[in-house]
């Protein structure tokens, strides 16, 4: 550091201390800049474009500072992976760079105690332990793509250092059964927006699969009803538990666990795919599978009769029979004729350089041998994610020098001698490749706030150190990305100098965000499978593969259950359990949260006895976990279910709650691929006697016929060629007058020209809460803790409904409702208040005024929708978590009710800056967006102005799928919900057969369309 | 500067106006934000006399940010030595002063200003609108220019600010301020 940093450091510090805090006046400083920046006002938001590393998608981000703190990040729409949105983890990814338990800096394990070492040191004794170790040097990274790759590779063999790559969830199978089949191991490109039936064998692809804001868009895109009352894109999961993926799906067919690949298979057959699918029948499969044949048949034609796509993944694709599963999907894809048309291959898409378990396998072995002399770990916590069975832990002692280089303190890291923590990726320079022929730009937002330092600048000292020279760089670095470089980012620069040679290239990529180009590798883009035509790819030798059901082991009887663990929404492997806004994020499947739960079938529970709550303990072979039961509906009754990710030994205070389920597994690989499967093993469930709150956010499955959650058979909008009645099903239920977009736009001041409104699909929303972590993050929503949320003290000023319906097929129908302030134009809570704090305001806004609430709670209570929330204590934020606080919005206090506001810091901001345009200009449709709306995957929620009947949102509320929630109540909302559209599965077959005459079908259909 | 070099080394966290987000974190006692002192002692006796009354320099010169931010904007240490590079000061105490200020700027430590004005926390202001209104600096801010240490003319209580929205047809809804 220079001189000049270190004073304008300790200037701030100094600063920071006499500024934070002083509880009675306020800041009492105004710290002004040293040098003027040209790029920096202070007041306004400074972005910057850069990559969500959160998970391996790469969605691109743009980060939002103020003052030079990151506050908010939101997707950006360059990016061809997520086009401007990101999910709930993008949207907390700040929680990581400001997590209170981040280590400060570098420390040293000294006499079984850690003390704070200083950089210089740390550097030396790295050097020195791997120049002094006899054996062999390993560098453990998590995935990694791009220019992080190629240099982690190049040093390692520069250093003679082997490198081995392990990822929780790198799609092993996947790969290796595309190598199979095509001869490229690689996870394709699924055209999932172009497709109309898509059918899942497992892949949660709305959630933590692969890329899941892509293909929450995609999905949409595809499921969506064409207009004007066309037909819509069919989705069907297959998988033995109701995922929230499967949640969105047309019809789930629950295959037996470990079977999801017969259904392919014979879907296969039926389309005449010959080879490996000839042995499995329809009718052998549903045998097997517990999936009727006709459905089977049924599903094989749709497929075969429509542009179609099959994905394989998640919990089929992490069981004995993993590769299997992976390439039978990939036979009924060919088989099908998607292969090359929805499916393409295309190389090195981020999970193509994984690792496997295998790998460490492989790699324990070697330490409990005792070859291993020393071990890095950079961005992986394997101590945490490894089935101990595996010993990885106990063999780790045999290693001499252990390094960790992540930020925290993990179950990894608590096991090395040296502590070496890197940036966070908001304060990082960096690359990532999502997919061939797209590099997205990681730039940091803001200058570090902990003395870290990254990875590859510190392996650049240690080669230096190693090679005799002073720890300093060498005075002239070479040109080209090579390790002479002086710095990371000087190799990332050079890295890049034939994208972006020239300072303005590269500060316009910096710009962007995101670089596309030709796809550079030799693969073809389209390839047949192997034997099915001259000039296919030689399959390489593999071991003979065996289709047929995937093996559990473990007790057997009526009280043993198949565990299935899957990667839970908000935590995916584990490496944001230590985020709070995340841990509170409600499941999008049980709505709890905080903990660790075993989902048990209604059936299974009333048999055991076991309500909400009831600790059980599930024993496998291998070991045993204690947890509360929720019951869910959605898991097969031979089947119990837990989310990974959570019960972290080390990491932080928030990472601690819940257990981690990997304990149960048996440490084995599946033998084709080397992954580690996670659906391995049956347990036994006994109860402990024990009770805990279950911490679920939502009271009730059912709706109880109240209409909040509509709905309308596909069949019923085309008969009526988009001009489907307003009132039917539920909404029959009204009375009064209707409630329409021209009442409610009248619903405010004359001379006002705006009616803030909104309109909600309930069909597109897929209950991913994005909007939910969008809006702790613009709005500074606290978390309140399991404690808390126990007592339903839960701070969220939107949420997701989740509601099942009774269908009569017996099928089981999710209903997603976005659930906020409805801003009514006869608003309940308005008059109940004694002091005037709630009222409405001339735009139609039902205002929340904090500082006149003196918390008589009358309001919520009067509250028909429940969406107001009363701050029952002063909520927390540890420093320096309240760094990423919005300063455009008031942080509450103990004592006062507060509840979704439509952004009104946004508006404010949007009605002074159209006044740049004209004195009194009217803000466009589409000229700001909410926070939820601006990150909804699937584009559910749409805001503006009632009043012009021109904007989305007016027009959305007049089409034929509007009602309001409690319409009946004659609240007047500014809220307009969409209806869902059910029945898709029958509508589309008729559209299918009886086209041209889509409408005279479609009208048949309602009768056997399975609709409502 | 061109982006790259301005990224390399990028911006320091805590350098500026932390003023809304620190107190948006921290206040206790709503009522005493309003309570500090009227005319506190700086950490360099800056006359404003001088620069604004005698020199006539635009309000707008240092307070560079108040007619398109929230914030007005506080100088840059290198923004005074702009000037004060050329100008040691016509008598010894006004010598005295700058060599305070210099002293300051060779060692790179931004000046921790004392604040004068400020609302309560639940109250979001932002000075562009009131400027682009034509709303004098000086009716809020007093006769600065006057003033050789700075100190706090207005209340700067809510019906203050009311009267004068009201007076010049500005919104009186509560959600203008409060959010």
């Amino acid at each position: 550091m220079e001189r000049r940093d270190f004073l304008k450091l300790a200037g701030i510090t100094g600063a920071g201390t006499l500024t934070a805090c002083d509880q009675k006046v306020g800041p009492k400083y105004l710290i002004p800049y040293l040098v003027p920046h040209e790029d920096v006002t202070p007041g306004i938001p400074t972005w910057y474009a850069s990559t969500c590393r959160e998970c391996p998608a790469g969605c691109g981000t743009h980060v939002k500072t103020r003052e030079g703190r990151v506050i908010k990040l939101e997707g950006n729409p360059e990016s061809p992976v997520n086009r401007g949105k990101l999910c709930a983890r993008g949207q907390a990814a700040h929680q990581h760079l400001y997590d209170p338990d981040r280590l400060e800096g570098p420390k040293r394990l000294d006499g079984g105690r850690y003390v704070d070492g200083s950089w210089d040191d740390s550097v030396r004794a790295l050097a020195e332990g791997i120049a002094g170790a006899s054996g062999e040097v390993v560098l453990l990274t998590g995935l990694q793509t791009g220019t992080l790759n190629r240099f982690y590779d190049e040093w390692a063999a520069d250093r003679g250092v082997t490198r081995v790559v392990y990822e929780p969830f790198a799609h092993e199978p996947i790969l290796e059964a595309h190598r199979r089949v095509f001869g490229q191991a690689s996870i394709p490109a699924y055209d999932i927006a172009g497709a109309e039936f898509v059918i899942s064998f497992g892949a949660d692809f709305l959630e933590t699969w692969v890329s899941p804001v892509r293909y929450s868009r995609d999905w949409a895109a595809m499921h969506a009803v064409k207009e004007p009352g066309g037909p819509a894109g069919v989705f069907v999961a297959v998988e033995p538990r109701l995922s929230m993926t499967a949640s969105n799906a047309d019809e789930w067919l629950a295959a037996k666990p470990g079977t999801e690949h017969l259904v392919a298979l014979a879907m296969a057959n039926v389309l005449g795919a010959g080879g490996e699918s000839a042995g499995w029948s329809p009718e052998r499969a549903a045998e097997a599978t517990g999936v009727p044949a006709e459905k089977i048949v049924e599903m094989a034609h749709r497929f075969g009769g429509h542009r179609s796509v099959a994905l394989p993944g998640g919990v089929s694709t992490q069981h004995a029979q993993a590769t299997a599963a992976a390439m039978a999907v990939a036979l009924l894809n060919q088989a099908g004729g998607a292969v090359g048309d929805t499916v393409r291959l295309s190389p090195s898409t981020s999970g193509a350089v994984a690792g496997s378990y295998r790998a460490m396998a492989d790699l324990t072995a070697r330490m409990k041998a005792g070859r291993i002399s020393a071990i890095l770990f950079a961005g992986t916590n394997p101590a945490y994610a490894l089935p101990p069975g595996l010993g990885f832990t106990d063999a780790l002692k045999q290693v001499g020098l252990r390094v960790s280089f992540d930020p925290l303190f993990t179950e990894t890291a608590s096991w090395c001698h040296l502590l070496l923590p890197d940036h966070t990726p908001l304060e990082s320079w960096g690359d990532w490749e999502p997919e061939a022929g797209v590099a997205s730009i990681v730039q940091p937002a803001m200058t570090p706030i902990r003395d870290t330092r990254a990875t590859a600048d510190v392996l650049l000292a240690v080669r230096r150190a190693a090679a005799g020279e002073p720890a300093a760089a060498p005075a002239t670095a070479p040109a080209g990305a090579s390790l002479e470089a002086e710095s990371w980012y000087d190799y990332l620069r050079a890295a890049w100098s034939d994208r972006a040679g020239d300072e303005q290239a590269w500060a316009a990529l910096l710009k962007a965000g995101v670089w596309t180009g030709a796809v550079t590798a030799a693969a073809p883009a389209v390839a047949t499978p192997s034997g099915d035509a001259a000039g296919a790819p030689t399959p390489a030798e593999s071991a003979p593969l065996e289709f047929g059901p995937a093996e559990f082991e473990g007790p057997e009887g009526n009280d043993a259950f198949h565990l299935l663990l899957y990667p839970q929404i908000a935590m995916y492997d584990g490496r944001n359990a230590n985020q709070p806004w995340l841990q509170e994020l409600p499941d999008p499947a049980t709505t709890s949260s905080w903990h660790t739960w075993v989902e048990v079938n209604g059936k299974v529970a009333e048999r055991l006895e076991l309500e909400d709550g009831d600790v059980v303990r599930l024993e496998s072979p291998y070991g045993s976990v204690e947890a509360p039961v929720i019951v869910y509906p959605g898991v097969r009754s031979d089947t119990v279910a837990m989310p990974l990710g959570r019960g972290h030994a080390r990491m932080g205070r928030y990472a601690k709650h819940g257990v981690n389920p990997v304990t149960l597994l048996p440490p084995v690989s599946e033998i084709h691929s080397g992954a580690l499967a996670y659906q391995r093993v049956r347990v036994s469930m006994s109860k402990t006697g024990a009770w805990v709150e279950p911490l679920k956010a939502q009271g009730s499955d059912s709706q109880h016929g109240r209409g909040i959650a509509q709905a309308v058979p596909l069949a019923e909008i085309i008969a009526a060629n988009g001009h489907a009645a307003d009132d039917h099903g539920e909404a029959a239920a009204h009375h009064g007058e209707p409630h329409t977009r021209e009442r409610a736009a009248a619903d405010s001041g004359n001379t006002s020209p705006y009616r803030w409104g909104m309109a909600i699909s309930v069909d597109s929303c897929i209950g991913c809460n994005a909007c939910v972590a969008a809006c702790s993050a613009e709005n500074n929503l606290p978390f309140v803790g399991p404690e808390r949320v126990a007592k339903s003290r839960q701070m969220h000023w939107i949420r997701i409904e989740r509601y099942f319906e009774d269908r009569p097929d017996g099928d089981l129908e999710t209903r997603h409702v976005p659930m906020l302030c409805q801003h009514c134009g006869a608003a309940p809570c308005e008059p109940v208040c004694p002091v005037y704090a709630t009222y409405h305001n001339m735009d139609g806004l039902n205002v929340q005024v904090y500082n006149r609430c003196v918390g008589t709670r009358y309001c919520a209570n009067n509250c028909p929708y429940k969406v107001r929330y009363f701050n029952w204590f002063n909520y927390e934020w540890p420093e320096p978590l309240n760094w990423g606080l919005n300063p455009d919005v008031t942080t509450r206090e103990v004592g006062v009710m507060e509840k979704c506001s439509y952004c009104v810091q946004r508006i404010n901001a949007a009605k002074i800056a159209i006044k740049d345009e004209a004195p009194d200009a009217v803000i466009p449709d589409g000229y700001f967006q909410t926070a939820c709306q601006q990150t909804c995957p699937t584009d559910a929620i749409t805001f503006g102005n009632l009043k012009d009947p021109a904007s989305r949102v007016a027009r959305l509320a007049e089409g034929p799928l509007a009602y309001s929630v409690f319409e009946h109540l004659n609240t007047r909302p500014a809220n307009f919900y969409l209806r869902q559209v059910t029945g898709r599965m029958g509508a589309a077959a008729e559209v299918a057969r009886a086209e041209p005459e889509p409408v005279a079908a479609g009208a048949d259909t309602a009768a056997g369309g399975g609709g409502e | 500067m061109p982006m790259a070099s301005r990224l390399r080394r990028p911006i320091l966290g805590t350098l500026s106006v932390l003023a809304a987000l620190v107190s948006a974190a921290c206040a206790e006692d709503r009522r005493v934000d309003i309570l500090v002192e009227k005319a506190p002692e700086q950490p360099v006796l800056f006359y404003h006399t001088i620069h604004a009354g005698q020199d006539q320099i635009p309000c707008a010169y240092c307070h560079f940010s108040a007619d398109r931010s929230e914030e007005a904007g506080i100088p840059a240490v290198g923004t005074c030595m702009g000037c004060h590079r050329f100008i040691q000061g016509s008598t010894p105490e006004f010598q005295q002063n700058i060599q305070v200020l210099m002293e300051f700027a060779a060692d790179s430590i931004a000046i921790p200003w004392v604040r004068v004005h400020s609302v309560p926390t639940f109250v979001q202001f932002p000075h562009k609108p009131h400027v682009r209104a034509g709303v004098d600096c000086a009716e809020c801010h007093g006769d600065v220019a006057s003033m050789e240490v700075v100190e706090r003319v207005a209340p700067l209580t809510m019906g203050w600010c009311i009267d004068c929205h009201r007076q010049r047809g500005a919104p009186d809804d509560c959600a203008t301020c409060h959010y």
